[in-house]
């Protein structure tokens, strides 16, 4: 959502190339991510012009890439792959370790250390299928194996100097915990000395909401944060966790409510969090830091004005409103004149069948749902999910309840108005569209004059607002 | 040839009057210049002082009422001017003059509106 909310990195040529490591096939959560980054991919294919780079003011204005096709000239025309496979991952714990080809020595060692019950809360015999459930002893047993997974060749022999890695992780579940630091080893042990001497990021994000308490499931929120000294105890002796060049921690203490306790699959979806927002400042603030800058190992830890329980905008620092709230302020402007306004102003110049053709979708009918699909997931995760008490602090940012004006858009920072001043009003924003729209080349291709429109007068929106709460 | 112009614009749709010469020496050439002048005047307001300012009167509908307005603005001209340059009561010739008139003046202004709308930004698709 930053990127596509066109936050500045400092570099030209950027190019981030995510990657989901989970060994839950079918994580809720994951799925949405690996459809939202794939949108993104899709959308910055059709909407954006190749000139945008990094640096510049536009939406989706960093290029994303699949790890798949490093080496591939044709790489930007093929589809976006963002998660590794496991191989033989739809088989237990127990298989996978080959528990009944051990010698009987090492079979007690192992079950000395791994619960061999088959009750709810399986050890030796969790299938792999739905993740670690909680349990890091488990993931650092395998993810060692994603060292010879060809995905994971592939990314270390195309990793060349000047390439940098930013790893995201839990410490209170399973695979973050056990995977953060076999990835951070796997690099700094690897035969290519680029990738072994490269820059390394990470925020490894700390208890922030709690669950449902229940028996049967092997999710126990009362135990996060033993999970996590536990794991900060490990990071603080570990020599390769201490050669990360930046590492963010972020935690969240103030966390009302309970989310559902679903140990993983398909029913894991939960709301997004302010938490998670502020944790992707984090690969930002990295990029665009300096490689010297980088030299020493250092760590840190995201710091707001105030507070505020639930958080909102004003909480923020002024540094961190101007760097990544703006952005977003000017996308969620975006995001509802796009999803409320442009649909229903048919009269109007930019409208019509000969300028972007709405009626029609802009002619490109698939990439048309797909950046209004962008939009009202953005519209769900800052209004409604992130607005969540049940979900931990709540962060009140944007309202886009009302399709008549947009000066109550943003939560505290109500634009006034008066008898000859009606603010963002709908003739407003349709006069605003307009002007942006025929000023475009008359010759760019209808999408990105689309978006172009939007950005100006998202723009336009957020100036005429003035400062922010 | 000026004059010319508009008097077989004019003697076309309503025929020559004999009883009265001014219409052709006089009264046709001002009427079409002044309805001429008075349509792209409309149409310049329409579309590149309006057009331009604000996104107020720029709809299909709004052009409409103009290119009306214009046609009943026509029909005063012809009915005006040949009155008072020809001293008399309003007879049928002077009626039909009129009535093409407004006919004229709205396809002058019809006209104007195909020159100028590129110009224009909230009304460059108006009426098409």
């Amino acid at each position: 959502m930053l990127l596509a909310s066109g936050v500045k990195i400092d570099k030209k040529d950027v190019s981030i190339i995510p990657v989901i490591i989970d060994t839950d096939a079918h994580n809720g959560d994951t799925a949405r991510t690996r459809d939202i980054l794939k949108n993104y991919y899709d959308i910055r294919k059709t909407f954006v012009n190749k000139a945008v780079t990094p640096d510049s003011q536009h939406f989706f204005s960093t290029p994303i890439s699949s790890f798949n096709r490093l080496n591939q000239d044709n790489a930007e025309n093929a589809d976006l792959d963002v998660q590794f496979n496991f191989q033989n991952q739809d088989t237990t714990f127990a298989n996978f370790i080959n528990h009944s080809g051990l010698d009987q020595v090492n079979k007690d060692v192992i079950e000395l250390l791994y619960n061999d019950s088959l009750d709810e809360h399986p050890e030796l015999h969790l299938n792999l299928s739905v993740g670690f459930k909680g349990n890091p002893n488990i993931g650092s047993v395998v993810f060692n194996e994603l060292a010879d997974s060809p995905h994971f060749k592939n990314f270390e022999s195309n990793f060349t100097s000047g390439d940098r890695v930013f790893i995201i992780s839990s410490i209170f579940g399973g695979t973050g915990s056990s995977g953060f630091p076999t990835l951070v080893k796997m690099m700094r042990s690897s035969t290519n000395q680029n990738l072994a001497q490269t820059n390394i990021g990470a925020i490894t994000v700390m208890p922030y909401f709690n669950v449902e308490t229940d028996d049967k499931s092997a999710i126990n929120s009362a135990i996060f944060d033993t999970k996590t000294k536990a794991a900060l105890a490990y990071y603080a002796d570990d020599k390769f966790i201490k050669s990360i060049n930046a590492l963010y921690y972020i935690s969240d203490n103030k966390k009302p409510g309970a989310l559902p306790n679903v140990e993983g699959g398909k029913g894991q979806v939960n709301n997004g969090h302010v938490v998670e927002l502020i944790s992707a400042t984090s690969i930002i603030d990295f990029i665009n830091r300096s490689d010297s800058d980088l030299q020493t190992p250092q760590a840190f830890e995201f710091g707001a004005n105030q507070d505020g329980n639930p958080f909102t905008i004003k909480d923020f620092s002024l540094t961190t409103k101007d760097k990544y709230i703006k952005h977003l302020v000017h996308f969620a402007y975006a995001s509802s004149i796009a999803l409320q306004y442009v649909p229903t102003l048919t009269k109007e110049t930019f409208y019509d069948k000969k300028e972007l053709n709405i009626d029609n979708s802009l002619g490109v009918p698939n990439g048309y749902q797909k950046i209004l699909a962008f939009f009202n997931e953005f519209s769900n995760w800052t209004s409604k999910e992130m607005n969540d008490s049940n979900s931990g602090r709540a962060f009140i940012s944007f309202n886009f309840d009302t399709d008549q004006h947009l000066n109550n858009m943003i939560h505290g920072g109500e634009l006034k108005t008066g008898l000859f001043n009606k603010g963002l009003s709908k003739s407003k924003i349709a006069e605003m569209l307009t002007r942006n729209e025929v000023n475009e080349p008359k010759d760019m291709p209808i999408p990105e004059k689309y978006l172009n429109m939007l950005y100006k007068t998202a723009f336009q929106c957020t100036s005429l607002k003035g400062e922010l709460p | 040839m000026q004059l010319s112009i508009f008097s077989t614009l004019y003697e076309f749709a309503i025929g020559q009057n004999q009883d009265y010469p001014e219409y052709d020496e006089v009264v046709f050439s001002s009427v079409g210049w002044l309805t001429l002048a008075a349509a792209l005047l409309i149409a310049f307001l329409f579309y590149i002082v309006l057009g331009r300012m604000k996104p107020i009167w720029h709809h299909t509908s709004h052009w409409f009422i103009t290119a009306f307005l214009t046609g009943i603005l026509g029909f005063a001209i012809a009915f005006a001017l040949s009155k008072d340059e020809l001293q008399i009561s309003p007879d049928g010739y002077l009626i039909r003059f009129a009535c093409f008139n407004l006919l004229y003046a709205m396809i002058y202004y019809f006209i104007c509106s195909l020159l100028l709308k590129h110009f224009s930004i909230f009304s460059k698709r108006t009426p098409f």
